[in-house]
């Protein structure tokens, strides 16, 4: 678990992270969002250890981030490529293997699986060579090296195409799905939407809003639910499949329309907000500071 | 022990890496580009070592008896050669010493006193040597040396009846007489140098170069070269992978990795280290020194590669990074080659590495402890200092950051406390610097003439010291680590002042080579002599105490300064060296 309590940072005058107070279940995704400046990549370095806090403390997993061991639960991915041009990506890999402690053996297999599941290919060319996509799958693979329990990615998938950006997204989806706990911060509010459970907004270093994301759209969206069920229902229409399809405002609603379809001998397919999405969310909280 | 363990093997494995990063790749061209290079540095050597001895063979024209106790030195000696002794060769310069009845005579010229200067380092060779052989407690140097001067043919000066100006010598050999000039315009200040060469009694009178007229440092001067100018490339390069790292942030995921700050720096510092040392035995090798020479200018090598590597973290670009380790690179061999200069003529001479290595390669002379003591330390606890002023950069926050120099310059001493400690803290590492930078102006200053150098010092060693003890002060202000207010500014003045005072006494190991029998050395150190020298009572105490004020009050002044903007800062800190000055000319010019 990551437990973070009013954790501040201050550059002489400047506050880049004020009070920031927010907990991460381990083994669930956790998206930061917010806009350039917004304090991100200093809440997830301060995470990470790289950064002292002014003020406040974090903990990952009951160990306390300015100590030296949080480098070895923790992945880092930052949000430049800060590679050794000259090296191939299997020594670079091998390298931090080193550096980590790994076995040789147990690095070798560990990079291979990895990079398999990455889909990256050519490893013995030289880093510097590779395109920005190859490059950040190294990195991430960097990041897994010494199977760590927590993952940090500051915007993973930034200036991506769109192929790899999904290939990139689906493999954070399943170190989730494993056991890792993910924490990472983007622009583009689609990739948190995506894989987090749990998401923090934050607007000139503090955090204007966190919870599941079902909890953020209850409370600031005023979202339409759209609701797909077998049998028809108050004023659904029949879609191209046979199943009914209709639109309620409230949540309420929802729930009388589940009892109803329930009451009969239909059941619901699926319930989704449309509407609003996690970014019309974002900018009309931001918007109201 | 695993712990431990684990930190090595990591810090050997960035070694490897940063050896594997900075080197070329292995292809031919490289491998025959080296091979080249290697013949050539060793041809160039060995012509340099061939030149320079032959250069001064037999040089000097010795007149001198072969019963003479002389006439071994003479003829040991390889810049000498022996004739009879003649007076009338003497005046027409074919002979430039002439010995009669144990005293030693020049005629003045240039080339006589250069002859003499050299031929008194060879009597104090003969010296040590037979003394060493002699072994027993009683044995008491067997030859002394009086110069007595005469005129030349192209007259200048009086000659009396039979053409010498001879005075008759009293006591054992070692003469004390009053060294007026009596010649006609000869210069008779060398007889101090002899004096103090042979009398071994304490009272000796140090002179400027212009004095002196040391022979031409040939030795030295190509030391320099061979041992100076590889350090250079290695500081360049150990530079450049530093601020590469700084580039695109890579170094970030050595960072966020299990390695420590200091297991990187050591583990990027190692291999520097190593071609230092190995290009040092290597040179050492060509030039017949032993380990001594090569104990001797490694800590030089490390001190420079300190200083580059804190000029790594300071500069923003490789543009900053040349000009500073440009100006570093210089300093070093100033530092290096100019006290080396007067090797065997002057105490000054000690402050120099290159020093020892002339020394350790001249089979006559024996490097003494306390002066290889006095050449490694200063240097070593430099490299330390410098290192924990650069290494406070070495973190995630300022590593990546771009400020100018002078920002980095107050980041990196905000690093060390983040309450009071941070001012003797910073102090204990600035303090090296500020010895050494001294020791580099005495060496520097020592060849203007006096009192020229004494007053350039002065307001030189004024200008340091303020900016070390007010510079913390600053940077806490700045940082806000401290209140800016007149109060707290108050308080870290007189913590820094006082804390300067007594770290400037640590210092006073500059009297291990007598340092302060210098008047420039004096000049420099007066603060931490008056101290030693002083007695009990209220004079020793007003004479001990009275640099603890200066420093409390002139540091005072320019926190006042610091503590609002900064061009606050510059006036107060003018005002304080003026004063600091002043008072530095005030005890001087009051007690003599």
């Amino acid at each position: 678990m990551i437990s973070v309590q009013e954790l501040s940072k201050r550059y002489g005058d400047v506050t880049a992270v004020d009070s920031s107070s927010f907990t991460i279940n381990r083994g669930t995704a956790m998206g930061i969002i917010g806009p350039n400046g917004a304090g991100k990549t200093t809440t997830l370095k301060m995470l990470t250890g790289l950064l002292t806090p002014t003020n406040g403390s974090a903990t990952i997993n009951g160990i306390p981030v300015d100590d030296e061991r949080v480098h070895e639960i923790v992945g880092f991915l930052p949000e430049e490529n800060p590679v050794y041009e000259r090296m191939t990506g299997m020594s670079y890999l091998m390298f931090f293997a080193d550096i980590y402690g790994v076995p040789r053996d147990v690095a070798q297999e560990r990079v291979k699986t990895i990079l398999d599941r990455l889909d990256l290919e050519d490893r013995e060319r030289r880093i510097g060579n590779m395109s920005k996509g190859m490059t950040r799958k190294t990195l991430i693979a960097r990041s897994l090296i010494h199977d760590p329990e927590v993952v940090i990615y500051d915007e993973p998938a930034s200036g991506l195409d769109p192929v790899t950006t999904n290939e990139i997204l689906t493999f954070i989806s399943d170190l989730q799905e494993e056991g890792k706990t993910v924490v990472f911060s983007a622009h583009n509010l689609h990739h948190v939407e995506q894989v987090c459970d749990t998401v923090v907004m934050m607007y000139d270093g503090s955090i204007v809003a966190s919870g599941s994301l079902d909890e953020i759209r209850e409370k600031y969206a005023d979202p339409t639910y759209e609701v797909v069920s077998t049998e028809p229902f108050g004023g659904a229409k029949e879609t191209k499949t046979g199943n009914y399809r209709t639109s309620f405002d409230s949540i309420e609603m929802v729930n009388e329309a589940k009892k109803e379809i329930s009451e009969g001998d239909g059941h619901i397919i699926s319930v989704q907000t449309v509407g609003t999405t996690l970014e019309d969310i974002f900018l009309s909280v931001t918007e109201s500071q | 022990m695993s712990q431990k363990f684990s930190k090595l093997r990591r810090t050997l494995r960035i070694s490897r890496w940063e050896i594997s990063s900075s080197l070329p790749p292995l292809t031919r061209k490289t491998i025959g580009i080296t091979i080249v290079a290697l013949v050539l540095l060793t041809t160039i050597s060995i012509g340099a070592i061939a030149f320079g001895s032959s250069s001064s063979e037999e040089m000097y024209t010795v007149g001198v008896d072969s019963d003479s106790p002389y006439y071994d030195v003479a003829q040991e000696g390889e810049a000498f050669q022996t004739e009879e002794p003649s007076l009338n060769a003497l005046r027409e310069g074919e002979q430039d010493i002439l010995v009669e009845d144990d005293n030693v005579y020049i005629s003045g010229t240039e080339r006589s006193n250069a002859a003499a200067t050299e031929f008194r380092i060879d009597v104090r060779a003969h010296n040590d040597r037979m003394l060493n052989e002699a072994g027993g407690d009683d044995a008491a140097y067997p030859v002394s040396m009086t110069i007595r001067y005469v005129s030349t043919t192209d007259g200048v000066g009086d000659i009396d009846s039979d053409g010498i100006d001879i005075q008759e010598e009293e006591g054992g050999g070692v003469t004390s007489e009053n060294n007026e000039q009596d010649d006609g315009g000869f210069v008779s200040t060398i007889q101090n140098e002899l004096h103090e060469a042979f009398a071994f009694d304490g009272a000796t009178t140090a002179n400027t170069p212009g004095e002196l007229q040391p022979p031409v440092p040939f030795q030295s001067l190509i030391l320099s070269l061979f041992f100076l100018i590889p350090l250079n490339f290695v500081a360049q390069a150990y530079g450049s992978s530093l601020l590469r790292e700084r580039v695109n942030n890579r170094g970030e995921m050595l960072l966020s990795s299990p390695a420590t700050k200091w297991e990187i720096i050591a583990g990027k510092t190692l291999p520097y280290i190593i071609a230092i040392t190995l290009i040092s035995s290597f040179v050492s090798l060509l030039f017949g020194g032993g380990i001594l020479a090569v104990l001797a200018i490694v800590p030089l090598g490390i001190a420079l590669l300190a200083g580059v590597f804190t000029a790594a973290m300071y500069s923003r670009s490789f543009k900053e990074l040349t000009f500073i380790t440009t100006f570093l690179s210089v300093g070093a061999i100033v530092y290096a080659f100019v006290p080396a200069m007067f090797t065997d003529v002057h105490p000054i001479s000690s402050i120099s590495p290159l020093t020892i290595v002339v020394q350790s390669i001249e089979p006559a002379t024996t490097v003494g402890l306390n002066e290889f003591v006095f050449s490694f330390t200063p240097l070593a606890v430099l490299a330390v200092a410098v290192y924990a002023l650069g290494a406070g950069l070495y973190r995630e926050e300022d590593l990546f950051a771009q400020r100018s120099i002078s920002q980095k310059v107050l980041d990196s001493l905000s690093s060390f406390g983040d309450n009071y400690r941070l001012i003797p803290l910073s102090l204990t590492a600035l303090m090296p610097i500020v010895f050494v930078t001294q020791l580099l102006l005495i060496a520097v200053l020592f060849a203007v003439p006096a009192p020229y150098n004494i007053l350039a010092l002065f307001v030189a060693i004024s200008i340091i010291e303020e900016l070390a003890k007010s510079l913390p002060i600053r940077a806490g202000m700045e940082r806000g680590i401290f209140k800016s207010n007149i109060k707290t500014a108050l308080i870290c003045g007189v913590l820094s002042g006082f804390s300067f005072f007594i770290l400037e006494k640590v210092a006073v190991f500059a009297q291990i080579v007598g340092m302060h029998q210098l008047e420039i050395g004096q000049a420099a150190f007066h603060g931490s002599f008056s101290a030693l020298e002083v007695g009990a009572g209220s004079v020793g105490l007003l004479a001990l105490f009275a640099p603890a004020v200066l420093h409390m009050f002139t540091t005072s002044i320019a926190s006042i300064g610091a503590s609002k903007t900064r061009s606050a800062y510059l006036i107060a800190f003018v005002i304080a060296v003026a004063v600091h000055t002043l008072y530095n000319l005030t005890v001087v010019i009051t007690l003599g």
